[in-house]
């Protein structure tokens, strides 16, 4: 903890990719639910989203998520251009 | 029925049974703009919420609370009891018993609030243009500003903020719609169903919720599928929708669905457009398939005049065909069977329905 950051216990992480995220907020805590899209059983042309992680934040850390997130994208479209 | 000649069945409700259709009620507190403009006040203050956490409160504390000072407190709480929101005894406010019974839909009720007030500027300005001059109205209305499709195609922030706008609004309309729909329609007979600018899989969400064997695709436009799978990524239905990004203007129809939709997609294109993609479903679906037409029914105003809260629809007064129209239609493409009931909500709908041979 010389820097100052948090030390993580790994142990119970896991990782995933997902592209799609939307997020709820009730007076308690914030929903935010991350999933991907998948090719469709039928036809390659058909898509379907899949849940992968719904994290329930509490107010305080979603407001910090929001601050770490903005400043973060501001960085990465400075420097690669606006994503679309 | 025979040939050109639909039947109307109109839906016979048990009376004093919990229908699906209560969510009518809200709009009985959007009838004049002056109503509909003091209660998004009270949504805008946190009046609404500050009642409903405390039951009521007295004339002071909440103006207090929400900052207002009080001769502006009792204007709106005069506006507001007059409308049936809000009860005064003895000082004391509360909300009244009748729109406690709306807020269980207050996604609706704010929506039409919403709709209805972006719609006024158009009214109150444009209505000339609209009775006289259809396509100048068109080309200055906000409200086809906001809904135009040709910002559906390419990917953008501004593109997909403006989508998200207007998808909202028919998203929440479509949750209830969804509703009386199911009681026209025996839709647990079916098991594989396609909407065709099926917008968000709202309408397929709410059909699946109710019938487990259904699963369903929506056929829309690019962003509309990339908005859509984010609205329904949360369901518990969510693996039973699917999305396909096209074009029914240029795009064939995919097969393999027992039933195809078309809820209040229809309208929006001109007779031409919506008779081809009649034609088209009519090819794709299968021997003993069915097509449902979901549409609002022509605007019939000559018995009351219209609410506030159907300024938006007024708007779109020329949109809306005779169901004998689409019925034709499906005729001459062959299909039988044809049936059509009909439902009044905020006004009258009909479902119309079709099998192929």
């Amino acid at each position: 903890m010389g820097n100052g950051a948090p030390r993580w216990d790994l142990t119970a992480m896991s990782s995933a990719y997902c592209n799609i995220a939307t997020a709820t907020a009730t007076r308690d805590a914030v929903a935010i639910n991350l999933g991907v899209t998948q090719s469709g059983d039928r036809a390659p042309a058909e898509v379907k989203p899949e849940l992968l992680h719904r994290i329930l934040l509490a107010p305080r850390a979603a407001r910090h998520l929001h601050q770490v997130l903005g400043s973060l994208l501001g960085e990465y479209e400075a420097q690669r251009g606006e994503l679309r | 029925m025979t040939a050109g000649e639909p039947v109307s069945l109109p839906l016979e409700r048990e009376q004093g049974a919990p229908g699906d259709l209560e969510f009518l009620i809200v709009d009985r507190f959007i009838g004049t703009m002056v109503d509909a403009r003091a209660l998004k006040t009270a949504f805008e203050l946190g009046l609404v919420d500050r009642l409903l956490e405390q039951r009521s409160g007295s004339i002071e504390a909440l103006g207090r609370a929400l900052g207002v000072d009080a001769p502006g407190l009792r204007l709106l709480l005069d506006l507001l009891a007059a409308n049936g929101v809000v009860e005064e005894r003895g000082g004391d406010v509360r909300l009244g018993r009748r729109f406690l019974d709306a807020l269980r839909y207050r996604d609706l009720l704010e929506t039409k609030l919403d709709f209805a007030g972006f719609s006024i500027n158009d009214f109150a300005d444009l209505f000339t243009a609209l009775v006289k001059e259809p396509r100048g109205f068109a080309g200055r209305a906000r409200m086809f500003q906001l809904f135009d499709y040709r910002r559906c195609l390419e990917p953008s922030r501004e593109n997909y903020a403006q989508v998200r706008t207007w998808m909202r609004i028919t998203s929440t309309l479509t949750r209830y719609e969804a509703l009386a729909c199911m009681q026209l329609h025996a839709f647990a007979g079916h098991r594989r169903a396609l909407d065709v600018g099926g917008n968000s899989g709202e309408f397929l969400l709410q059909l699946c919720r109710r019938h487990p064997q259904l699963s369903g695709t929506v056929l829309d436009l690019p962003l509309v599928c990339d908005i859509g799978m984010e609205h329904v990524l949360a369901e518990p239905e969510a693996s039973r929708i699917s999305f396909i990004k096209a074009d029914v203007r240029s795009d064939p129809l995919p097969s393999g669905y027992d039933l195809i939709s078309f809820k209040s997609m229809l309208h929006d294109w001109p007779a031409e457009e919506a008779d081809r993609f009649l034609a088209k479903a009519a090819q794709a679906l299968p021997s003993g398939g069915t097509l449902l037409i979901f549409e609002r029914s022509p605007l019939r105003v000559r018995e009351a005049t219209p609410p506030f809260s159907l300024i938006p629809t007024l708007l779109f007064f020329r949109s809306y065909r005779a169901p004998a129209e689409y019925a034709a239609r499906l005729e001459a493409l062959g299909l039988h069977e044809v049936v059509l009931r009909e439902i009044q909500l905020d006004t009258a709908f009909f479902v119309l329905s079709a099998k192929k041979r």
